[in-house]
C-alpha cells in the first residue's frame, strides 16, 4: 500500500527556484486547460456556443502531459507513492545506503523507460497520426520519454543529500542504459533476481511506480518483446476518453478541501443529526465520505479533515482510542458513492458502463456507512457522549450557509444521469463549480498564487497515481500476453464448483491483494484477470466491480501497510501500533459489511433492476 | 531460419465470435500444413486494445498479426476510406467485386507500410439504428448521432453536412442512448444485435449505408521469420479464410435482422418509398465531397470505375 505522507524537501534557490516556478505554472495551466475544454464540448452540443474541434482527443492528450510532468513534480517534491515500510529504516548509514540503492535502481528503471518510450514516439512519427489540425500524435507523446528523463535524474538527486552519494546513485542511468541497449541479454534468461531487486528497493522505500514499470520490463525482455511494450499500454490508458475525470473530480475535491467548505459542512450535519446518540460520531463518518467521494481516498480527507473531526468528537467527549479508529476508517467511506474515482476507473478498465457502476454503489455504500454509523451511536451511547439539540432554525442556517457545497453532488448527477454531459464533462463541470464558489463566491482560495498551490498539490498527487498507473498497464498487457487470465480461469474452474466457494476465495484473495496494492493499481492489474471469473461464475459485472472496490476499500486498513493507517498515524501523531489496535474493530465492521455486499448481489442490482438496467 | 513461430493475432472480435471460429480454424491449418512449424495465438474481445494500439503493438513487435476493420485500415492507409463512402455500393456482391478490382493496388499500399495481406474481412453491413421512426433525411438530421471519439474528421464531416454528431468512447454509449445523448448509431445488425443497442434504438432503416470491410494481417517482419517453404501454406489459409467470412457473415448479418426484429425492432422503409430519391442524391453529394477531401481521388476514381463496370454487366441493368 502506498502512502502519501508528505516529505521534507529543499527549497531550491536562484534560476532554479524561476525554473520550478515556471515547471508549476507550466502544469497548472495544462491542468486549466483540461478542465475548460469540456465546458466548450457541452456548450457545443446544447447549440448555446461552438464546440472545440478535437476537443476529447486534446484533453486526453492533456491527461498524458499532466500525468508525467505532475510524477516529474511529485518526484521533485520527493512526494512519488510508496510503500511506508522503508519509515522503519533507522536514520544514518542503513537510510544513506537503502536511499543510494532505491535511487540508482529508480534511475535505471527510468532510464529504461525513457528509451522505450523514445521508440514509441518513433514509431509513432512513422505512422503519422494526428490528435487535431496539424498536431501529430506523436508530440503528444513526447512528453513520456521527457518525463521519465527527468524522473531519472530527479531520483538520483533524491537518493541523498550528500554529492558523493548522489553520484554513486547515477550509476543506476548507466546501468539503464546498459539494460536498453543490449535487451537480447535478458531473452530466455529468469526474470526473477530482478523482480528481488525491485521488491527489496521497493520495500526500502522506492517510488511504487519503479517496481511495477521495472517489473513489467524484465518480465516483456525475458520474453523478448522490447520494453516499447510499457508505454504503448501507458498511451492507451492515458488517452482513454474517461481518464480523464480523475484529475479533473481530484480537483474538485482540492478546491473544496482548501477552504472552509469542510466546516460548514460539519455544522450542516451537525444540525441535522448531532441530536441522536452518537451523533457527532454519524456526522464524521458522513463528512468523510462525502469528501472522499471527490479525492478518491487518497488520503486527502483524514489529511484536510483529521484535525477538525478530531478536534470534534474529542470536544463532544468520545474516547480518544474510538476517535483515532473511526477517522482512520471514514477515510476511505465514500469510494462506492458517484462520482468516486475507483469506480470510475474500474469502469474504464473492465469496459461497462460507469454509470451503472454509480448506481450500483449507491446501497452498498449506504450499507459500509450505516454499520460504520451504528458503531458510532453504540460508542455515543456508551461514552455519554455530548449531543445537540435539534433547532430547525439553526439546521436552516447551516444549510443555507453550505447551499453551494450541498448541491454538488446534485449538480454531477443531474448532468449525467439528464444526459446533458459525459462523466469526463461531467467532472469538467465539478471541478469549474468547485472553482467559482470557491474563488468567487466563499473566497476562500484566492486567484493567483493560492489557487496555482491548490492546483499544484492536485497535480502532485495526480502525477503520482497516473504515473503508477500508466506503468501498470504495462504490467497488465504482459500478463495479457502470457495469457494468465486464461490460465486463471482453467485453473479455477476445473477446481471450484460452487459459487459461494468462489466468492469466498475472491474475498480472500483480494484482500490479499488489498493489503499489498494500491486500489488504483490493483485495478489496473487485478480486474482483467477476475472478469473472465466472474463471468464463469454467472457474477453480474456491475456486481462484481463493486466486490472488489468495497474488498479494495478494506485494504487501506488492513495491517502492516493499509495506507490510511499511516496517514493516521502521521495526522494524529500517534504510534502506529496504536492506530492498528484503534482501527481494528472498523476493520471488523467493514469486513462483515463486505461480506454482505458480495453474498447479497440485491445491494447492488436491486436499484438497477428497478430501472430495467439489467 | 528454422525456429518455430507461435503468430501472435490480435483482434476486436469477441471471444467464440464466428469471426474468432474462423480465425481459430486458420491457425489450426496453419499447424496441419507446417507440422508445426507455425501456430497461432489469438487475443480475441479488444484485449489487446482498439485498432490503433493493435497497429502500434504490431511495429513495436509485440503482436505479429491483427483482424482489424476499416478503422484501423484507414490508420495504416486513407485509401481504405474508399469503403466508407455512404450508398456507394449497392450490395455485397458489388462490394465484392470493386474490393477484388481494388486489391492489386491495396495490396501495394499494405506492402509499403510493412504488412502482408492474409485476406480481406467483412463484419457486417452498416445500418442506421435510431430511437426515433426516421423517414426522411431532414427527421434524421434532427437526431444526434453518435460518433467515435477521437474520429474527428468524420465528427467534423457529419456537422460540415449538416447534422448532429455527438462524440462518445463505446463505454458512454448505452449511457448515451438511455439518457438521450444519442439518438442514432450506424453499426452493423450483428454488432447491434450483440451490443443490444436495439433496446434503446428500435428503429432499423432498411436503407444500408456501408459495408464494414477487414483484412487479415501479418507485420512483414514476422512473415519473413516464416520458412520460405511455409510461406504459400500460410497465405492459402487465410485465402481460406476469406472465403469463410464472405461466405458465413452475410447470411449472419440477416439473420440478426430477423432476431432483432422478433424481439420488437421494426425496420423502417426507405429504400423503395417516396423518400428513397432523396437520400440517393444527397448520398450522391456526399460521395462527392467525401472524393479528394476523405478519400483520395486516384482510389475513388478506380472504385467508381470497377463498381460502374460491375453494375453495367449486370443482366438487369438498364
Ligand atoms: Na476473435
Ligand atoms: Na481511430
Amino acid at each position: 500500500m502506498s502512502e502519501a505522507i508528505p516529505q521534507e524537501s529543499e527549497e531550491a534557490r536562484g534560476p532554479l527556484r524561476a525554473l520550478h516556478q515556471a515547471e508549476n505554472l507550466f502544469v497548472a495551466l495544462l491542468l486549466g486547460a483540461m478542465a475548460v475544454l469540456p465546458l466548450f464540448e457541452i456548450l457545443g452540443r446544447t447549440g448555446l456556443g461552438r464546440g472545440i474541434p478535437g476537443g476529447l482527443p486534446v484533453v486526453q492528450h492533456l491527461t498524458l502531459w499532466v500525468g508525467f510532468l505532475g510524477a516529474a513534480l511529485a518526484a521533485r517534491e520527493g512526494r512519488l507513492l510508496q510503500l511506508a515500510t522503508g519509515n522503519f529504516i533507522p536514520e544514518g548509514r542503513w537510510r544513506t545506503v537503502s536511499g543510494v540503492l532505491t535511487g540508482a535502481v529508480g534511475a535505471a528503471v527510468c532510464v529504461v523507460l525513457a528509451r522505450a518510450s523514445w521508440e514509441l514516439v518513433a514509431i509513432e512519427k512513422e505512422g503519422g497520426l494526428d490528435i487535431v489540425g496539424p498536431i501529430k500524435v506523436w508530440v503528444g507523446q513526447l512528453v513520456m520519454p521527457v518525463a521519465f528523463a527527468l524522473l531519472a535524474v530527479r531520483l538520483v538527486l533524491h537518493a541523498s543529500t550528500d554529492w558523493k552519494w548522489r553520484a554513486v546513485a547515477a550509476l543506476g542511468l548507466v546501468g539503464g542504459e546498459l539494460i536498453a541497449r543490449f535487451p537480447l541479454f535478458f531473452e530466455g534468461r529468469a526474470a526473477w533476481p530482478w523482480l528481488l531487486i525491485l521488491l527489496v528497493a521497493t520495500v526500502l522505500g522506492g517510488p511504487i511506480f519503479v517496481a511495477i514499470g521495472g517489473a513489467a520490463a524484465f518480465l516483456f525482455l525475458a520474453d523478448g518483446i522490447p520494453a516499447a511494450a510499457i508505454p504503448v499500454e501507458t498511451y492507451r490508458l492515458a488517452v482513454s476518453p474517461t481518464l480523464a475525470a480523475i484529475p479533473l473530480f481530484t480537483l474538485t475535491g482540492f478546491l473544496l478541501a482548501e477552504g472552509k467548505a469542510s466546516e460548514r459542512l460539519l455544522e450542516v450535519f451537525r444540525a441535522l443529526f448531532g441530536w441522536i446518540p452518537g451523533g457527532t460520531a454519524v456526522v464524521c463518518a458522513v463528512v468523510c465520505a462525502f469528501f472522499t467521494v471527490f479525492t478518491g481516498g487518497s488520503g486527502v480527507t483524514i489529511l484536510a479533515l483529521g484535525g477538525l473531526l478530531f478536534q470534534a468528537l474529542q470536544s463532544d467527549r468520545y474516547g480518544e482510542q474510538f476517535s483515532l479508529g473511526l477517522l482512520t476508517a471514514s477515510g476511505s467511506l465514500g469510494l462506492l458513492f458517484p462520482p468516486a474515482l475507483p469506480l470510475i476507473l474500474y469502469g474504464i478498465v473492465a469496459e461497462i458502463s460507469i454509470s451503472d457502476l454509480f448506481v450500483g454503489g449507491l446501497i452498498p455504500g449506504l450499507v459500509l456507512l450505516g454499520l460504520i454509523s451504528a458503531w458510532g451511536v453504540r460508542e455515543g451511547l456508551r461514552a455519554g457522549a455530548q449531543r445537540t439539540e435539534f433547532d430547525l432554525g439553526r439546521a436552516g442556517a447551516a444549510v443555507w450557509k453550505a447551499k453551494w457545497e450541498l448541491l454538488l453532488p446534485v449538480v454531477i448527477l443531474v448532468s449525467i444521469f439528464g444526459g446533458f454531459a459525459t462523466i469526463l464533462e461531467s467532472s469538467a463541470v465539478a471541478a469549474f463549480y468547485a472553482f467559482v464558489i470557491q474563488v468567487f463566491v466563499h473566497r476562500d482560495v484566492k486567484l493567483g498564487r493560492d489557487l496555482l498551490q491548490v492546483v499544484q498539490q492536485c497535480s502532485v498527487l495526480v502525477g503520482g497515481v497516473l504515473i503508477i498507473l500508466g506503468v501498470a498497464t504495462g504490467l497488465t498487457s504482459y500478463l495479457v500476453d502470457a495469457q494468465v487470465a486464461q490460465s486463471l480461469l482453467e485453473l479455477v474452474s476445473e477446481n471450484v464448483e460452487s459459487k459461494l466457494v468462489f466468492l469466498l476465495g475472491l474475498n480472500l484473495f483480494l484482500l490479499l491483494v488489498g493489503c499489498l496494492m494500491d486500489i488504483f493499481s490493483a485495478t489496473v492489474v487485478v480486474v482483467p484477470l477476475i472478469i473472465p471469473l466472474g463471468a464463469a461464475f454467472g457474477i453480474h459485472p456491475v456486481h462484481l466491480g463493486i466486490i472488489f472496490i468495497a474488498n479494495l476499500e478494506l485494504g487501506y486498513l488492513t495491517p502492516p501497510v493499509g495506507l490510511n493507517l499511516f496517514l493516521a498515524s502521521y495526522r494524529f501523531e500517534r504510534p502506529l501500533v496504536a492506530v492498528y489496535r484503534a482501527a481494528l474493530p472498523m476493520l471488523l465492521i467493514l469486513g462483515v459489511g463486505v461480506l454482505l455486499i458480495t453474498y447479497v448481489p440485491w445491494f447492488t442490482l436491486g436499484i438497477l433492476e428497478a430501472l430495467g438496467r439489467v | 531460419s528454422a525456429k518455430n513461430l507461435n503468430v501472435k493475432m490480435a483482434t476486436l472480435s469477441p471471444d467464440n465470435s464466428p469471426w474468432d471460429k474462423i480465425l481459430e480454424d486458420m491457425g489450426k491449418s496453419w499447424q496441419k500444413d507446417t507440422d508445426g512449424r507455425v501456430s497461432l495465438t489469438i487475443y480475441p474481445g479488444g484485449v489487446s486494445g482498439d485498432e490503433a494500439d493493435i497497429l502500434r503493438k504490431m511495429k513495436i513487435g509485440q503482436i505479429h498479426a491483427a483482424a482489424i476493420s476499416i478503422s484501423g485500415l484507414a490508420d495504416i492507409d486513407k485509401d481504405f476510406t474508399v469503403f466508407e463512402v455512404p450508398l456507394f455500393y449497392r450490395d455485397f456482391a458489388e462490394m465484392s467485386q470493386v474490393l477484388d478490382e481494388l486489391t492489386p493496388s491495396l495490396n501495394k499500399k499494405l506492402d509499403e507500410k510493412g504488412y502482408v495481406l492474409l485476406g480481406w474481412g467483412y463484419v457486417g453491413w452498416v445500418h442506421f439504428f435510431t430511437s426515433k421512426q426516421v423517414s426522411s433525411l431532414d427527421d434524421f438530421k434532427a437526431l444526434k448521432i453518435f460518433t467515435w471519439a477521437g474520429d474527428n474528421t468524420m465528427e467534423d464531416w457529419w456537422r460540415r453536412n449538416g447534422f448532429k454528431p455527438v462524440a462518445l468512447a463505446a463505454t458512454d454509449i448505452v449511457t448515451g442512448l438511455e439518457t438521450g445523448m444519442i439518438e442514432a448509431i450506424s453499426v452493423p445488425p450483428l454488432y447491434a444485435m450483440q451490443m443490444q443497442f436495439h433496446k434503446q434504438t428500435p428503429y432499423m432503416a432498411d436503407l444500408g449505408l456501408a459495408p464494414l470491410v477487414g483484412a487479415i494481417l501479418m507485420s512483414k517482419r514476422a512473415f519473413n521469420r516464416i520458412d520460405q517453404a511455409d510461406r504459400e501454406a500460410v497465405l492459402a489459409a487465410g485465402r481460406i479464410a476469406q472465403k469463410q467470412v464472405f461466405e458465413r457473415i452475410p447470411k449472419l448479418d440477416e439473420t440478426a435482422v430477423a432476431l432483432m426484429e422478433g424481439s420488437g425492432m421494426k425496420i423502417v422503409k426507405i429504400k423503395d418509398s417516396d423518400n428513397s430519391q432523396e437520400w440517393v442524391d444527397a448520398a450522391e453529394q456526399f460521395a462527392e465531397a467525401m472524393r479528394g477531401d476523405i478519400v483520395p481521388e486516384p482510389i475513388f476514381d478506380e472504385a467508381l470505375a470497377a463498381r460502374d463496370r460491375y453494375r453495367a454487366a449486370q443482366p438487369d441493368s438498364p
